[in-house]
């Protein structure tokens, strides 16, 4: 009766029936989520984008396929991880990033961040971010030290926004702004984030309380780095400025690299939303998102482990 | 009229329920031409057989009789004469004989008297029940004789409360709501027996609730359905206002507004939904005071007490999508289910998959046709093409859906890794033990890893240990 065998010969056991969810149908309706973001970067930026993202593509792609044949496994490419990855670390690189910088981080990402540690749901990081890390260490000038509200913000505090007409809430929203090509549009990524709730692929747990964690943090202590004191923060210009709606919205909600529970999903929120402030108030770089979610996701395990369900019948633990 | 529901806590999972027959009547079926009976269809011990080739039997006479008191008589389902006793698969598939009897013969009238067992001890209803093979009809293909866990209540514990499970989240199962529809004022009866045998203060039905129902029909050309009376209502007016058997109903929406209808009907969430109690890893209900027996189950209690009629026949539901001639049909113990297919039609062409013996969700795929109606088959259920699915045990990515459907917060994903690296003695730490195989993970993993098929497994090796 309880025979269970492997992959050949398998034994159909109950049940008999199954939901028509799998994982090309969640992969692909994510990608679909980020095309707004995409029309977004093409369309402030030029095809320039366009050639950053389209190489990203293709360089995931074939190091999946790569990958897939050396591990004897399998080929998976059309399952739609491999090109959530590519896009989202074009996302993270400015428009006139250099191909090779391009081509290199999506290698590291795929074979390194995500084959390394056994392909897709074994990575421990997010390999997009991954891949982000990687180039912003190596090429460091190049690829973040670009000028963006932020970048602006930082260096000059908020005088230099109004000079540099930055201040404009609604540019910033719709993306007519400079900076990297997926973050600037945050009307794209919200519009592409609805609707990856809507179809209850991504829990609302973690977009909502990271950037409500950022906000608040950023509303209390956003003043001190400029010698104002506690509550002088501008949440709002925080959240329409540098990456933090796509990492909320795309990377921090990753299906492998979060937490299982509602309960650690909050934990790993939280703690995602005070990291990317204090690096963004406090830190070198510019912006703290993409750092404080490759942190976080490495203590996923840890939080999985304390944050796991009350098993029924077991009782209230002693 | 509205109901007050009780909730079941969390877990489970939206599935269409395919009601396909719910407001069937109740079809009994012509005699099979041949019955075979393996001496093996429960938990027990298997049955002696004490017939051998070309003995007369009469429809009812014992023919396995059980090697200990907790283990179940087989009948005679018909009269007719032994063609042969051999080796096959019985319960669960594991071998034992099997008896195949040629109908032919006289048919006994069973509703002819009826015997006052209100007079009964429950020591003589208990032996009442141990002769007429009567067993513990769960929807799930488990089942345990039914004096076997109404001796061990009878034993030891005191039980304050009887639950009687009516609820049918099992998709396509709907041989229960049957029996509400068709004889209530039968079943509480019974229900008033099994009370006197367990020593119940008082009992619970509980129903699922019934809202208007979301489920399509498969074809435009079948009726929508009309407003009849819910089970709740007929169960209340069959009671009438008897304060000690109450009716409560449980809830099928969950917080976000999904329905989510299996499953439902599990001890441990019965007892959690009815009495706010949780039931304790590894305790029977008994332990706690309570018990819980299945419609069925409580059906044929009643009829074993009032007609002494043994188990030699049960309802089973006969459905699929694509089943012309779909209903709830009295058939006779060991009735092959090829007969049953030759009856009532078989979906042709590309509306015929798999034939499920039970509900897709935890019965057992029928390869050979000759497989026998046993106790524990409540149901046959032809699957569509469309429904039939090859596991393709991709990797897990964490979407962390199995433990929000699983009733019992396990995190059936990671079980099922440590099952498979047969490290069971840290899947057992992590409630192995608790899963009650309802499949729900399985069905709702979008990389159709068959994680209940592994936990089973697990299950298996460790009970072996």
């Amino acid at each position: 009766m309880a025979a269970y065998e492997g992959k050949s010969g398998m034994v159909i056991f109950s049940p008999h029936i199954h939901s028509r969810s799998s994982i090309e149908k969640i992969m692909w309706n994510v990608v679909l989520a980020l095309v707004p973001a995409v029309l977004a970067g093409i369309y402030f930026f030029g095809l320039n984008s366009l050639v950053i993202i389209f190489t990203s593509l293709v360089t995931c792609v074939a190091s999946e396929l790569v990958m897939c044949l050396f591990t004897r496994r399998p080929v998976t490419i059309l399952d739609g991880s491999a090109v959530i990855t590519s896009i989202l670390f074009a996302f993270m690189l400015a428009p006139d990033c250099p191909l090779y910088i391009v081509i290199s981080g999506a290698v590291f990402a795929i074979t390194i961040v995500k084959w390394a540690f056994g392909g897709l749901g074994s990575n421990f990081m997010n390999p997009a971010i991954g891949g982000y890390i990687f180039v912003s260490a190596s090429w460091h000038d190049i690829v973040t030290m670009h000028t963006d509200p932020l970048s602006v913000f930082k260096t000059g505090g908020w005088n230099s926004v109004m000079s540099t007409h930055f201040d404009n809430y609604l540019n910033l929203f719709t993306g007519n702004i400079p900076g990297t090509i997926g973050e600037i549009s945050k009307l794209a990524l919200l519009i592409g984030l609805v609707y990856l709730m809507v179809r209850r692929i991504v829990s609302p747990v973690i977009p909502f309380v990271f950037l409500g964690t950022s906000a608040l943090f950023l509303w209390i202590f956003g003043g001190l780095p400029f010698g104002n004191t506690c509550f002088t923060g501008n949440p709002l210009f925080h959240l329409l400025t540098g990456g933090l709606i796509l990492c909320a919205g795309f990377m921090a909600v990753d299906y492998v690299t979060s937490p299982l529970t509602v309960k650690g999903k909050i934990i790993y929120a939280l703690c995602l939303g005070v990291l990317a402030s204090v690096i963004r108030l406090w830190g070198d770089f510019a912006e703290g998102a993409f750092y404080a979610v490759a942190l976080m996701n490495i203590f996923v395990p840890l939080i999985d482990r304390y944050t796991a369900k009350r098993i029924f019948g077991y009782g209230r633990s002693k | 009229m509205k109901f007050k529901t009780k909730s079941t806590g969390p877990g489970g999972i939206f599935i269409e329920a395919r009601r396909l027959t719910a407001s069937d009547p109740i079809i009994k079926t012509h005699l099979p031409a041949l019955v075979r009976l393996p001496m093996l269809q429960d938990s027990g011990k298997p049955a002696r057989a004490i017939v051998s080739a070309g003995d007369h039997v009469e429809e009812g006479q014992v023919i396995g009789e059980a090697p200990d008191s907790n283990s179940a008589n087989i009948h005679a389902s018909v009269s007719g004469k032994v063609i042969s006793v051999e080796k096959g698969p019985g319960y669960k598939n594991i071998e034992t004989d099997i008896v195949t009897i040629s109908t032919g013969g006289t048919i006994k009238n069973w509703y002819g008297k009826k015997y006052d067992a209100g007079g009964l001890t429950p020591e003589q209803m208990m032996g009442e029940i141990r002769q007429s093979g009567v067993v513990s009809m769960d929807s799930g293909l488990y089942c345990t004789p039914a004096q076997q866990k109404l001796a061990g209540i009878t034993a030891k514990e005191k039980i304050d409360t009887l639950i009687v499970n009516a609820v049918e989240s099992l998709p396509y199962l709907t041989s229960g709501r049957c029996i509400i529809m068709e004889k209530p004022a039968d079943l509480i009866d019974g229900i008033r027996l099994v009370m006197k045998i367990t020593g119940a203060k008082d009992a619970v039905i509980a129903v699922e609730e019934e809202k208007k129902r979301s489920v399509k029909p498969a074809k435009p050309a079948e009726p929508v359905e009309s407003a009849e009376p819910s089970a709740a209502e007929i169960l209340l007016s069959a009671i009438r206002d008897k304060p000690d058997i109450r009716v409560e109903v449980l809830k099928t929406r969950s917080l976000t507004g999904r329905r989510e209808h299996y499953p439902l009907d599990s001890e441990g969430k019965l007892i959690l939904a009815l009495m706010k109690k949780e039931l304790p890893a590894g305790k029977k209900p008994r332990e706690i005071g309570i018990a819980v027996e299945n419609v069925s189950t409580i059906m044929a209690i009643y009829e074993a007490l009032v007609y002494k009629k043994p188990m030699i026949e049960r309802l089973i539901t006969y459905t699929g999508d694509f089943v012309a001639k779909r209903g709830n049909y009295k058939v006779r113990i060991g009735t092959p289910i090829r007969l049953i297919i030759e009856e009532f039609g078989m979906p042709s062409g590309k509306g015929s998959g798999p034939v499920i013996a039970g509900s897709p969700m935890t019965g057992m795929e029928i390869t050979d046709m000759n497989t026998p109606v046993m106790k524990n088959t409540p149901g046959i259920v032809v699957l569509s093409k469309r429904q039939d699915y090859k596991a393709l045990d991709r990797p897990c990515i964490r979407c962390s859906r199995c433990q929000e459907s699983c009733p019992m917060m396990l995190r059936p994903a990671r079980l099922a890794a440590l099952c498979r690296e047969d490290d069971f003695k840290e899947a057992w730490k992590s409630g192995l033990g608790q899963c009650i195989e309802c499949g729900a993970c399985s069905y709702i993993c979008p990389s159709k890893i068959p994680i209940t098929a592994i936990l089973r497994y697990g299950r298996s090796v460790n009970g072996s240990l």
